[in-house]
Formats: structure tokens, C-alpha cells, sequence
């Protein structure tokens, strides 16, 4: 079974190391020495942007050998749907994992842009679907919906996608959605439907996720859980008539010593005053993956070692980059090692991020990737 | 102020004779023996890409893009061309009922981060039921203003809240993706005939069909008593040839609205010049086989209009 890896384009800026809890590359802060800031030269619009910086993760990331990416949507990033057709022609192979929420889309609109899509990047589109969030984020959205309303949108809202798109003219009265013979042109509607990431592990997530989605995509947990919920979400999706593979998005720092990359994160740990870390050791959100993390008392640990969860595994990554608490820290065999084990309690595709997102692209995809399939367990029981 | 010009950039197949496209082999000219590895490295977008650019290199201030259901998404297609253009105005069709309110200033965000400022919206107040709108006909000008009012409030830092009947929003702002970004001017149709309180949002009212120079001036006055400061753009579908009979000929092939802008050069120029003194600000011209048609434009009826409006000056 082949594995699929993407990465990630971080679609807010994105830092030059790890060690510093900044966006220097992009033009959110000012040009100051070490920043970056696209778009300017000499204080003057130079005809460049942070669309350009993107540009070049992504083409890094297809150069060292990623399917394609994720792209993120939150209220401070940049939109992944303008992104991905602003960068369809400046890739060959990328494909755009576009996360977005079906509140942001009347789904008629969705299946045209999606359909438009395909056909600019040659089929590339690939959804990563949001239903959970919730709370303040989702009114500065415009979106009122509570949550278990959500995901009966979501089914709602892929059923009417779906249909207009593959079995126009497409009528349909819904609790949400209304259409009535709606349709694609012949020349979009011939286009694939992308294929699915979904989100969230309740019962309600999951009855969505059986009737339309291909992967349940997870942020990293403690292992034994990880293994856990994968098999109750294949168990649990299979009973309901349509099995799904599992995902995870991890964040990795790989090194050529385990020793080089504990030192990356001891220092951008060290970077972090401690009455930072309460404001960066979590998020305002009623996800119940948010909560899952929560648990973790990142802001109150005294050193980066209070944070290690198992070998490999820290939970502080929340304090050095906005987003979840754990990764993965290690040698170049150490992480082949740990995506290998989870590829055996059950992942079928990862995406991967490393920051500074450009250069680690090149790193992950030639010197970690390789290793997959015990090649990287050989090597590390040789040394020992 | 001078005339600005802006290309129709029409998306369906039929507008270009499918160019671009490599699915069925149909096509006469398309070598069918590489039609399969073709298709993964030029497809539509490369043609529409081509358009635009021509726009640009030809004189154009800008182009629109419309949402025609046979065609191509109009938010796709503006981003597709972010970095395909340097210079040109993208006016991109907007359809209130197809996002949130608040999605659609975001994506505008980015678009006017990208392509340093260069977007603007026109406003389609409502597609009906085949597009999924539910919003009732008499109730899309109030739709279309709370739309412009939530793009105003979260334009800027916020917190901005709005209970709208159609978008709500609760301590919006897009702050630092929209400091110092032009907010996305905004064209509305004036055949949707929107009353004062849309106009006083709206910066170019598009008069999709005048049907003579005296109506057109009583519209344009109308509509400048309710927005001093409103621009004044036409749709012109446009057919125009060096000599007569090469228009004579040329018009057998085509269908055209009584109110095309059709004639030798001279006599397209000359009547752009009577448009322009009735009050029109902007040209939105049109036609078939586009790559053509937008070098004649561009070549010799912009050219032409701007050195006679340099020599009057």
C-alpha cells in the first residue's frame, strides 16, 4: 500500500527557524534586519507578495517529492482558494489541499469553483473539510450554526455538491440548501470530484465522514490513542457502509543527531518568556481535539523536557508556532522510525511540516523520506 | 476624465472555439496522437491567461470577468491570472448568494495582497435557485447593500458586528491581511436598477444595454444626481474593420445587439467620442474569437482614441 505525504504551506507568514516565535517571511511584521518581508525593496512595492514566497514552498515541496500540500484557513491567513489557482500554473504535480468550512460556500458555488479548479491545475484539488472549530472563531466567520447542527450541514452540504456536480440538473430541498436543477457546464462537470479529508471524531463527524469523506485526518496524539481512535473511526465507518482511511498532520524537526534537533527545540523553548505560555499553550475553540490537547499543561512547564510525551514525541510545539501541541523531534532515522510506527497503528497519508518551511521541505523529502519502510529501525538497531 | 477601457473576458468554450481544451478530440486542429499528455500541460486557462495578457499589452485598463453559467468560476479565473498580469484591473462577478459575507472579503483579501490592489467587484444580485440562491427577487438590493456594508465594516481592524436579514458577522476585521489594501472598488449592473441607497456604496454603474445616446445621458444623469462621484461604464459589444466592407462582411457572421459599438475605425473612435460626451467613463468592449479581437481593440481603437484625445487636449 503506497503512502501519500503532503506538506504544508503555511498560509500566515512563515519563520525562518523554529527557534523564534515570528513571521519574517511575509509581510506581517516590519523590515527590520533578519525579516524578510516580501513585496517591499527600499520601503517601495517591489511587484512581489507573500503569494510568491508561497510559491516557492510549494514548488520545493513537489521538487523533494510531496504529493502536494495543505493549505490552512484561518482568519489571519490568506485564502487557500486564491491561492491555489494563483499557483496552479506556477506548479506541475502540487496538488492543493484546500481547507475550508461549508459555511464559507453556497455548495453550487463550491462545485463551480472546485470544477474550475480541476481544470486549471489539471485535476490537482484535494478538500481538507472543516466542520469542528466552532465558538467565537465561527461568528467572526458569519457562521451561527451551533455544533451538531454543523456536521448535519456538512453531510447536507457534500450531498448538494456532489449532485450538482455529477448528476445534474440536480434538485434537491434540504434542511440547509435548496437547489432546483442546478447543473455544471459539460466541460467542468466531466472534471474528478476532489478527494476528501475530514475532520473530527464524534459520532456526528463520523456518520458524515462514512458517506462522503476518503481520509479521517487527525493532528498527532499520544500514540496508544492515536491507534485508538483510528480504529474506531475504520471500525465505526465500515459498520456504517463506506470504511475510510486515516491521515495525520504532524510537525516534525529532523536533524542529522537526535542531539542537533533537541537543541533546536531547547532553544525555541528558551525563547518563550513563561508569561507567554499560557497565551500560546492553547486555543479558544469548542473542538473536541482542541480539548483533547488542552490536557497537556503546556504553560506550565518549567523546562522543554517536562513537555517529551513518549520517545520522540513533544508537546510544546504549541508554544513555538501557532497550531497543535505535539510533533516529532529527532534524528533523520529517529522520525522515519515514528511516522513508520504509526504508519502501523494505521496512518495511510501524512502531512508534514517543518519550519522554515521552504528549505525543510528539501530536508524531509530526501533525507527522512527515504527511510520509510524499516529501512530507518535497520539502521538505528546498527548503531546500537 | 479620459475614457478607460476594459476587456469582456467571456470563459465559455463556445467564445473561443474551445480553445485550449484537449478532452474529446474533436477538434480538427488538435493532434490526437499527443492529446492525452497534452491535456496535463495546456488546458483553457493557458488561453484565458493569453487573453488578459493581451489586454494588458495592447492598452486595456482592465478586464472583467463574468459569471456566465456556461463558463468558468469568475474567483478561479481572477486568481489564475494574479500572476499572469502585472498591471490590468480584474473586475470579478460577485454573486452575493454564494459565499458568506464575510468569505467573500476575505477572498478579496488575498486578492488584493496578491495582485497589488488591482480587483474590483460587480455585483450579480441574484442567480435564482439553480445557482442555490433562495433570496426572492424584490429582496436582492437589500441582500447586495448589507453585503457592501459587511465588506465596509470588517475592511479594517474591527471588531465589527452586523445582524443582517441575509450575512452576520460578530467582532469581524480582517486588520493586518487589509491595512493599507484598497477595498475592492465596486461596479453594480444598472440593468438590475438599483435605487440611491446601492449607488451611494458603489463607485461604477455598468449600463449593460443603452439603446440610444439620449436615454443613455438621462440614465447617466439620473444616476450621477444620486452619487456625484459614480463612473459610468457601458458594455459595447464591438465589431470593427478597417474599410466598410470588411465590416459589411464580417457582420454576416455575427449576431449583434442594436446598441454594439460597429464601423471602421474611424467611425468606432467618433462614436466613442459622442459616448464619452454623454458622460460614459468606461468601455467594456466584447467579441467573439478574442485574441483577435482584443489586438483590433487594443491596436487600433485605443490607440486611436487616446492620440485624438491627446490632440484635443
Amino acid at each position: 500500500m503506497s503512502i501519500d505525504f503532503y506538506w504544508r504551506i503555511p498560509t500566515h507568514g512563515c519563520s525562518s527557524s523554529i527557534r523564534e516565535r515570528n513571521s519574517n517571511r511575509g509581510d506581517w511584521s516590519a523590515l527590520v534586519p533578519g525579516n524578510q518581508a516580501p513585496g517591499l525593496l527600499n520601503g517601495e512595492p517591489d511587484g512581489t507578495s507573500y503569494l510568491d514566497h508561497m510559491a516557492e514552498i510549494a514548488r520545493a515541496a513537489e521538487i523533494s517529492g510531496f504529493v502536494g500540500g495543505l493549505l490552512p484557513s484561518f482568519p489571519m491567513t490568506d485564502d487557500p482558494w486564491v491561492i491555489s489557482a494563483a499557483l496552479a500554473r506556477a506548479t506541475k504535480a502540487f496538488r492543493f489541499m484546500i481547507a475550508f468550512q461549508p459555511g464559507f460556500l453556497n455548495p453550487v458555488r463550491a462545485a463551480r469553483m472546485s470544477a474550475s479548479l480541476q481544470r486549471a491545475s489539471n485535476g490537482r484539488v484535494v478538500y481538507n473539510i472543516i466542520t469542528g472549530g466552532g465558538g467565537p472563531a465561527q461568528r467572526w466567520w458569519g457562521d451561527p450554526f451551533d455544533h451538531d447542527d454543523r456536521y448535519g450541514r456538512t453531510t447536507e452540504f457534500l450531498d448538494v455538491m456532489k449532485g450538482v456536480w455529477k448528476e445534474g440538473p440536480f434538485t434537491h430541498k434540504g434542511r440547509f440548501y435548496e437547489v432546483e436543477d442546478a447543473a455544471l457546464p459539460p466541460a467542468l462537470a466531466r472534471e474528478d470530484l476532489p478527494t476528501i479529508y475530514f475532520s473530527g471524531s464524534s459520532e456526528a463527524a463520523l456518520q458524515s465522514a462514512a458517506r462522503h469523506a476518503d481520509y479521517y485526518l487527525s493532528w498527532l496524539e499520544p500514540f496508544a490513542q492515536l491507534a485508538q481512535k483510528f480504529d474506531a473511526v475504520k471500525a465505526r465507518t465500515a459498520e456504517l457502509g463506506r470504511g475510510i482511511k486515516c491521515a495525520i498532520r504532524v510537525e516534525v524537526v529532523a536533524r542529522r543527531t537526535e542531539e542537533e534537533a533537541w537543541r533546536e527545540i531547547e532553544i525555541g523553548f528558551a525563547n518563550v518568556k513563561a508569561a507567554n505560555r499560557a497565551a500560546f499553550g492553547g486555543q479558544s475553540s469548542d473542538s473536541v481535539g482542541v480539548r483533547r490537547l488542552a490536557g497537556l499543561g503546556v504553560a506550565d512547564a518549567q523546562d522543554y523536557r517536562d513537555l517529551i510525551v513518549s520517545p520522540n514525541v513533544w508537546g510544546g510545539f504549541s508554544l513555538l508556532r501557532p497550531g497543535p501541541a505535539l510533533g516529532i523531534v529527532g534524528s533523520y532515522e529517529n522520525v522515519a522510525a515514528r511516522l513508520d510506527e504509526l504508519i502501523g497503528l494505521g496512518a495511510d497519508s501524512f502531512i508534514l511540516a517543518a519550519t522554515p518551511h521552504l528549505e525543510e521541505a528539501y530536508r524531509v523529502g530526501e533525507e527522512v523520506l527515504p527511510l520509510l519502510g524499516h529501512q530507518a529501525v535497520q539502521r538505528l538497531e546498527a548503531a546500537e | 476624465m479620459a475614457l478607460s477601457f476594459y476587456w469582456h473576458l467571456s470563459t465559455t468554450a463556445p467564445a473561443d472555439r474551445g480553445r485550449g481544451e484537449w478532452s474529446d478530440g474533436e477538434r480538427p486542429w488538435a493532434p490526437v496522437r499527443d492529446a492525452g499528455s497534452r491535456r496535463l500541460q495546456i488546458n483553457h486557462y493557458d488561453y484565458l491567461a493569453q487573453i488578459a495578457r493581451a489586454a494588458e499589452l495592447t492598452g486595456f485598463d482592465g478586464v472583467v470577468v463574468p459569471d456566465e453559467p456556461e463558463g468558468e468560476e469568475p474567483w478561479i479565473v481572477t486568481a489564475a491570472l494574479l500572476r499572469e498580469t502585472r498591471r490590468i484591473g480584474i473586475v470579478t462577478a460577485v454573486a452575493p448568494g454564494s459565499a458568506s459575507g464575510v468569505y467573500h472579503a476575505k477572498m478579496a483579501s488575498s486578492v488584493q495582497r496578491f495582485s497589488g490592489d488591482r480587483q474590483a467587484w460587480l455585483i450579480e444580485a441574484g442567480q435564482g435557485l439553480r445557482a442555490g440562491d433562495t433570496v426572492a427577487a424584490q429582496d436582492r438590493h437589500a441582500r447586495t447593500e448589507e453585503l457592501l456594508s459587511l465588506l465596509d465594516g470588517v475592511w479594517s481592524d474591527g471588531p465589527f458586528d452586523l445582524e443582517g436579514a441575509h450575512f452576520v458577522v460578530e467582532k469581524g476585521g480582517l486588520g493586518s491581511l487589509v491595512q493599507g489594501r484598497r477595498k475592492p472598488p465596486v461596479w453594480l449592473h444598472g440593468a438590475d436598477a438599483p435605487g440611491a441607497g446601492l449607488l451611494a456604496h458603489t463607485a461604477v454603474l455598468l449600463i449593460d444595454a443603452a439603446p440610444s445616446l439620449e436615454a443613455l445621458a438621462d440614465r447617466i444623469a439620473d444616476a450621477r444626481r444620486a452619487n456625484p462621484s459614480l463612473r459610468i461604464a457601458a458594455q459595447l459589444p464591438l465589431l470593427t474593420r478597417a474599410e466598410e466592407r470588411d465590416v459589411a462582411i464580417e457582420r454576416e457572421h455575427r449576431s449583434l445587439p442594436p446598441f454594439a459599438l460597429v464601423g471602421t475605425f474611424e467611425d468606432v473612435t467618433a462614436k466613442l467620442g459622442e459616448l464619452v460626451h454623454a458622460g460614459l467613463d468606461i468601455a467594456v468592449l466584447s467579441a467573439p474569437d478574442q485574441i483577435q479581437e482584443v489586438h483590433i481593440a487594443g491596436e487600433q481603437i485605443i490607440g486611436r482614441y487616446r492620440a485624438q484625445a491627446a490632440i484635443a487636449a
